[in-house]
């Protein structure tokens, strides 16, 4: 799961370490920076009254952390788990108060860890990549084609999660 | 830092400072000086000790007394301003230099 | 004798105190302002301005020693009742209070100076001056009685004592003193500034061997006799750092010859040595010595009447000299005792200890799980004794983190009278439940709240005192602020008798604004509320008083963090209530168990009034059941919260009560008590209702924390809007 896979060329000292991930055939990456543990997919407690790609919180040693399926946020259906299935714990400030917090991201499976030269990374395609624009930051091309770089913050955006939240509240 | 010469038989100079920091190793040195010859009369030069205070004058005293106590006498010469402003505070009479005339 | 880091601390601790002080003195001041004759409060003022001048002056901050003495001189004449504080006074005095407190703010804890602005000190000085008809240069006066003293030369009674005699001070050290850093020396120096010691003998009658001795235990002792126009208290002060590493004893001049014999029987040493020294003091005459010694052995252990008696009847002393020594010595032993039983703790210690607490008592219910697992009883038994000892603990942890409102509440006295006097009306401040406890946190999070309320009730709510009579009420304004406990809430409650909202106003503002529709009509309670509506201000100038100029989104934002909800009782022309509902969010929380399905759920023990097993149905997430007789509102849980729930089987129901609003809430299964940390779920799920936080079950499992208040609010919007219809209810009870 820490292979290094090295981008077409010399390895720069401005090529940022991310880590990719499969969510439903599709390549994705997030900064390592951001990652603090990838652990097994297991018990979720549900959350009642969120959207759906809320699935719940689980218990990480003693803290209380949300989970999100990150296909449901796509908009693809709920993720049936299977055997390569994991939980991406992250750690972000999500609002401007300073304080960070850990938050699960649900993904089919991890792949690697990939040094992606900003020099590679393009611009999102208006269509065709089949999630929102706005939640791509970019789009890192490779042998094997593209990986698409998320921007978490959008994805995890707490004015959306609001108002879907009142949303299905009030229905 | 503390520091004792003994030039004479029962003469002992004191350089550096005689405060709580000193009074433990000073006492050491004293007993051990003393040891054998208890009952002399003692002369501390002082002209070299810099800093006193009260834990160094309670530990003047005694020795003083240790002395007495066998029939000897200690007396403090040269004692500097700062040493005999503390002693004269204190009211250290028996401390300050022309005191413990010799009785015997 | 204190290297540079010790210094800074000892002056860091003390700016701390003299904070507090200056905090005690301003609530006397504002106690003396609404009862101008409460000894008490002088008493206790005069005592904080004469402490904080003592430590000053140990410290050499000049201008604070100067001020302080200044007010002190004021307040002693106060207390000896020769003038009265009126309101332009102690507003003067206020004004120098606050500048103490800017000057504490300006110490520099590592050089110990202390920059002052002269020009406007001296404007405060005079202005005090004026006042009290006194010169300014009080502070020189007792530096020049001293220098008179040094100068009649050591050993000879002075004359510009006031007294006869002297003082005598007798100081036995503890051994440890030197080790922790303190000379005597020093003390004695400090002393000498007082006044011209008279005379002084260091005892070492303790001191064992130079072979045997530690020599860094203090086995000095020293007696001293004092001429000097300082107070007790003053002397007493001197030795303020080292009270818990001294014997600390103080005759004043004129003692009682009983308290002379009572110090020579007291002190270890021998009657003679230490009567010598009272003699070579001049405090005794060897024949009084010898007589009252005499007469002591002879009358013996456990009589209570005072030598003095005694020696005035042998003819020994005039009576009125004795009676007046013996008066003097009962109000200077009347010392009253101010040391505070309490310490200050750092606040993230305190938090680290909450922290491990609510983390044993996770780890002790797995623990105890565990055990029942294994179904050894010994083990089982074992566990339960710990779990007791955990809930002890947890108790007491608890405690600590909670604070009496009252020091808030009376933090607006100022407020009051500052904004009050700005505005030219006459309000007067009433509180009640100053002692209900609140965690730390929520009171922190109160004052701003508060502060906006209370400023609101004074800048809109109160009228100007003529409008007031012409309105046939009293021209002095109420405010009102009462906190109390009700069903496991903390309800704080900001009033007044003013002219209450402007209910048409208010709509207008709103339309006006665009938060209503024109057509739309509102029940009054509602209109009220809209004023926590952001953006919305009735006030046409913004008012420097309430700072933004719309403080009250602010107000209903901040309860909304603590989770809390506010409500509003207003009559015209009659005054208006503002009422905070706050949960006791502790870390740690006594809950009562739920499931639907395979969802667990805890609600806050303290609400549920009964459980009681269902046979009926719901027909809808929303109704009523038939409770002994009486309608009794619920909610299906399951269905409320959209989850899967077992449709066979027994189902219970929660009887909670909130308040006037009692409520059923369907469950599935009943797992009874338990006790457990709060974890918040985070931002993510902040607009989630209904849900306050969760817990961690002994088993690893989530569970969630019910918001009760929220689902009955929602239960409570679904009735409203129900039409009633007289059908039969299902009968919970019986059949």
């Amino acid at each position: 799961m820490n292979a290094i896979n090295p981008v077409p060329g010399d390895a720069l000292e401005d090529s940022v370490q991310h880590l990719s991930f499969r969510v439903r055939q599709a390549r994705y990456a997030l900064p390592i920076e951001l990652v603090r543990e990838i652990i097994e997919y297991g018990q979720v407690t549900a959350v009642p009254m969120m959207p759906s790609f809320i699935h719940g919180v689980i218990n990480l040693r003693g803290n209380v952390v949300p989970v999100l399926d990150l296909a449901a946020r796509f908009g693809f259906e709920l993720t049936t788990p299977g055997k390569r299935t994991c939980i991406v714990i992250i750690e972000l400030e999500l609002d401007g108060n300073g304080q960070a917090q850990r938050i699960g991201l649900v993904v089919d499976a991890v792949d690697a860890v990939l040094d992606i030269d900003p020099r590679d990374v393009e611009q999102a395609p208006p269509f065709g990549t089949g999630i929102r624009t706005d939640f791509i930051a970019g789009m890192a091309r490779d042998e094997s084609g593209f990986t698409i770089i998320l921007d978490v913050r959008r994805v995890l955006s707490l004015d959306d999660i609001r108002q879907l939240s009142l949303m299905q509240q009030a229905g | 830092m503390i520091e004792f010469q003994q030039p004479a038989p029962l003469r002992l100079d004191l350089t550096g400072s005689l405060t709580i920091y000193e009074v433990a190793e000073a006492r050491e040195a004293l007993r051990a000086a003393f040891a054998g010859a208890r009952d002399g009369d003692w002369q501390l030069d002082l002209g070299a000790v810099d800093e006193l205070d009260s834990a160094g004058a309670q530990l003047l005293l005694a020795a003083q007394r240790h002395v007495r106590e066998a029939g000897g006498a200690l007396q403090l010469n040269r004692a500097g301003d700062r040493v005999r402003e503390l002693l004269a505070l204190l009211r250290l009479n028996e401390l300050l230099p022309g005191g413990d005339a010799h009785v015997q | 004798m204190f290297n540079d880091e010790q210094w800074s601390q000892l002056l860091r601790g003390f700016i701390e105190e003299g904070r507090d002080l200056a905090k005690q003195a301003e609530e006397y001041l504002l106690v003396l302002d609404q009862e101008p004759d409460d000894e008490q409060a002088v008493h206790g003022l005069f005592r904080a301005m004469h402490t904080l001048k003592g430590s000053a002056g140990l410290f050499t901050l000049t201008p604070l020693v100067n001020f302080t003495h200044h007010l002190e001189s004021l307040l002693s004449t106060v207390r000896d009742g020769e003038r009265r504080l009126t309101a332009p006074l102690i507003s003067l005095m206020l004004r120098c209070l606050d500048e103490i407190a800017s000057m504490l703010d300006l110490i520099d804890p590592d050089s110990g100076e202390l920059p002052v602005d002269e020009a406007h000190q001296a404007q405060l000085l005079d202005a005090l001056a004026e006042q009290t008809g006194a010169p300014r240069a009080i502070a020189h006066e007792a530096d020049d009685a001293a220098e008179d003293c040094a100068r009649r030369g050591t050993l000879e009674r002075c004359v510009g004592c006031d007294a006869a005699g002297a003082w005598h001070i007798s100081l036995r050290f503890h051994p440890d003193l030197l080790r922790n850093g303190f000379d005597p020396a020093s003390f004695v120096r400090y002393l000498g500034r007082l006044g011209e010691i008279l005379h002084l003998e260091t005892l070492a009658e303790q001191m064992p061997d130079l072979v045997e001795m530690d020599p860094e235990s203090c086995y000095l002792g020293l007696e001293i006799a004092l001429c000097s126009s300082a107070s007790k208290a003053e002397i007493e002060d001197v030795f303020e750092f080292i009270r818990d590493f001294c014997t600390l004893r103080i005759l004043p001049p004129d003692s009682a010859l009983d308290d002379y014999l009572k110090l020579i029987q007291d002190l270890p040493e021998t009657d003679e040595r230490i009567g010598s020294i009272l003699i070579a003091s001049g405090l005794l005459t060897e024949h009084e010595l010898a007589e009252g010694l005499a007469l002591q052995a002879e009358v013996g252990d456990g009589l209570k009447s005072p030598l003095g008696s005694v020696l005035v009847e042998a003819g020994m002393v005039p009576p009125k000299a004795v009676n007046a020594a013996l008066a003097k010595q009962q109000s200077a032993r009347e010392r009253p005792n101010r040391e505070s039983s309490q310490i200050r703790v750092a606040a993230n210690k305190l938090d680290e200890l909450i922290n491990l607490v609510g983390e044993l008592v996770i780890s002790a219910a797995g623990a105890q799980l565990q055990a029942q697992l294994q179904g050894s009883a010994d083990c089982i038994e074992s566990s339960q004794t710990v779990n007791q000892h955990v809930e002890a603990i947890r108790e007491a942890a608890l405690k600590l983190r909670m604070i009496e409102i009252g020091d808030t509440f009376n933090r607006f006295h100022r407020v009051v009278r500052d904004v009050s006097q700005q505005l030219g009306k006459q309000i007067r401040l009433d509180i009640q439940g100053a002692d209900t406890e609140l965690d730390r946190s929520v009171i922190d999070k109160l004052a701003d709240p508060l502060t906006h309320l209370v400023r609101n009730a004074i800048d809109h709510g109160i009228e100007s005192a003529e409008q007031r009579l012409a309105a046939g009420k009293p021209a002095e304004g109420r405010l009102s602020l009462n906190a109390f406990h009700d069903s496991g809430m903390i309800v704080i409650e900001v009033s007044d008798d003013g002219r209450g909202l402007n209910t048409a106003r208010i709509r207008e503002k709103a339309i006006e604004r665009g938060l209503i529709d024109p057509q739309a009509t509102l029940s009054e309670a509602d209109t009220h509320m809209l004023i926590f509506a952001a953006g919305f201000s009735t006030a046409d100038a913004v008012s420097d008083l309430s700072g933004r100029g719309v403080g009250m989104d602010v107000v209903r934002s901040a309860i909304d963090a603590l989770r809390g909800s506010i409500e509003i009782e207003s009559r015209p022309g009659l005054g208006c209530t503002f009422r905070i509902r706050l949960p006791l969010t502790l870390a740690i929380i006594d809950g009562f168990l739920v499931s639907l399905g395979d969802e667990h759920f805890v609600i806050p023990l303290e609400l549920v009034t009964e459980c009681l097993e269902l046979d009926a149905r719901l027909d809808s997430r929303y109704g009523y059941l038939n409770l002994r007789g009486k309608p009794l509102p619920c909610i299906d849980l399951a269905a409320h919260f959209e989850l899967p729930s077992s449709a066979q089987g027994r189902r219970n129901i929660l009887v909670v009560s909130l308040g006037r609003h009692q409520a059923g809430l369907i469950v599935d299964r009943l797992h009874g008590e338990l006790q457990t940390v709060i974890k918040p779920l985070g931002l993510l799920f902040q607009h989630l209702q209904g849900i306050s936080g969760s817990t961690i079950l002994g088993s690893g499992q989530i569970a969630l924390i019910l918001d009760v208040a929220s689902l009955l609010r929602q239960l409570q919007q679904h009735i409203d809007h129900e039409f009633r219809s007289p059908q039969p209810r299902p009968d919970l009870m019986g059949s």
